[in-house]
């Protein structure tokens, strides 16, 4: 009885202790982890933060941050997607729009802002062209789509206006025209929409003219090749497409005329793709012909 | 008896020291951020297709797991995926922070931006009002874009070995 006793007793104090040891192993932790997972964090968040400020900032030569919230780019973008949109119009084919949104929020995803939710249209045109208004309203014309041979190309196109949203060109085109620091707060405030018709239309007006900076344009081909590997599209297809629209042009036709030097621009993209070494990927020639029909003679 | 009692006494402390662990632990696992920018779209994959919810600047979200560039996070009773660009470790408020200070300053246009994106914005009726446009024409592109589900999308990927569930 007396050793019965003994034993139970010295049970729970082993008992005892192994709770308190367990409790302070766990305890421990708590107190490091509260410190090490700040510390990692705050590591973590810089990072993230450069990676922002470089997007935010890396908009070309000489251009500095930009002026407007991300709602008001938004609205910019909504904004040149009213006015492109009513100067084209829609393609009323909603199973060719709906291709051509899931081929591009595909691409999008793989591009630095896959959370942006961007808008897809074909526009109603035989035109061979495609307009990226801020924040996401991408629109390509029925006419670029017809010229094309593949998904991959046309994933490629669309990447590269993805990287015109990528990098604010539109924004940053502004203010290169001379749009200043105060005209873009004004515009903030909307005290007078006259300002922000004006603001959008010359935007506009750049758009359809294409007067993308020869380095705006480098830049948004070369991260195209990087998105459409990213997402798993043969970036070749890209480079086919422009090196086709180029040689089409040299042959007197009108072609991509927003995007002058297409020769040059094939190259540098081939070039890239080299420099990738990658050849393979998705192409989906049979998909694009589903989904792409062709007008009948 | 009694070894038996003290035998059940001895398993009970070692279960609640076992538990108390696995608890803190979890607590530990739970690891919290919040939103930098005006506001974080979550989205139900990782990517932008099928919008969850809206979080607001400042607004909690815990993180779940960490996948490429993409957080599922738990946001008050939805799940989702968001983008480890619109988040920050360190609490931030609801007011103008780093984050659109580095956009040029906090929102102004007094819209809820936990509807951001539902339609057009009062900038853009304005001037579709100003120019004499038909503003429906977005709204149908946009609504298009919207009607795409995740599922639908998931399997476009999945069919041409494309995109990230079709990558997988």
């Amino acid at each position: 009885m007396k050793h019965e006793m003994k034993t139970n007793r010295r049970r729970l104090v082993v008992a005892g202790t192994i709770t308190a040891a367990l409790l302070m192993l766990a305890l421990a932790p708590l107190n490091m982890g509260g410190c090490s997972a700040s510390t990692i964090g705050d590591a973590v968040g810089n990072a993230v933060g450069g990676k922002q400020g470089q997007l935010i900032q890396a908009t070309g030569k000489g251009v500095t941050a930009l002026a407007l919230s991300e709602t008001q780019e938004d609205a910019m973008g909504q904004s040149v997607a009213v006015a492109i949109t009513n100067r084209f119009g829609l393609d009323p084919n909603e199973a060719l729009n709906k291709y051509v949104s899931l081929v591009g929020k595909t691409v999008a995803a793989a591009s630095p802002r896959g959370d942006v939710e961007f808008h897809f249209g074909v526009l109603n045109t035989d035109e061979v062209n495609a307009y990226a208004g801020p924040n996401g309203y991408i629109m390509i014309a029925r006419g670029a789509l017809m010229r094309m041979q593949d998904e991959s190309e046309l994933a490629g196109v669309l990447a590269h206006e993805i990287a015109h949203v990528v990098d604010q060109h539109g924004l940053n085109m502004m203010k290169v025209a001379g749009l200043t620091d105060a005209g873009m707060q004004a515009l903030r405030t909307n005290a007078d929409i006259a300002k922000w018709v004006n603001a959008t239309d010359n935007l506009v007006e750049k758009l359809v003219n294409g007067q993308y900076s020869q380095d705006q344009e480098t830049r948004s081909d070369l991260l195209a090749v990087d998105y459409l590997i990213a997402a798993g599209y043969d970036p070749r297809g890209y480079h086919n497409f422009i090196q086709r629209m180029a040689t089409a042009s040299s042959s007197g036709g009108d072609l991509m005329s927003t995007h002058p030097g297409l020769g040059d621009r094939a190259n540098r993209v081939a070039g890239k793709i080299n420099q990738k070494g990658n050849f393979g990927g998705a192409t989906l020639a049979d998909r694009f012909r589903k989904n792409v029909p062709r007008p009948t003679a | 008896m009694k070894q038996s009692r003290g035998r059940a006494v001895l398993r009970a402390l070692f279960t609640a020291g076992v538990v108390g662990i696995g608890g803190i632990a979890l607590a530990q696992a739970a690891e919290e951020v919040w939103v930098k920018s005006s506001q974080a779209k979550i989205w139900q994959g990782k990517g932008p297709v099928g919008l969850v919810a809206t979080a607001k600047k400042g607004e909690k979200l815990t993180i779940m797991a960490r996948e490429d560039k993409w957080m599922k996070v738990q946001y008050e009773d939805k799940q989702g995926y968001v983008m480890e660009t619109a988040v920050s470790p360190k609490k931030i408020g609801s007011g103008a922070g780093a984050g659109d200070m580095l956009a040029g300053g906090s929102d102004t246009s007094g819209m809820d931006t936990s509807l951001a994106g539902r339609g057009l914005r009062e900038e853009a009726m304005k001037y579709a009002d100003a120019k004499n446009l038909d503003p429906k024409v977005v709204e149908q592109m946009m609504e298009r874009n919207r009607a795409i589900t995740f599922d639908e999308w998931t399997a476009f990927q999945k069919a041409g070995k494309v995109g990230p569930e079709g990558k997988k």
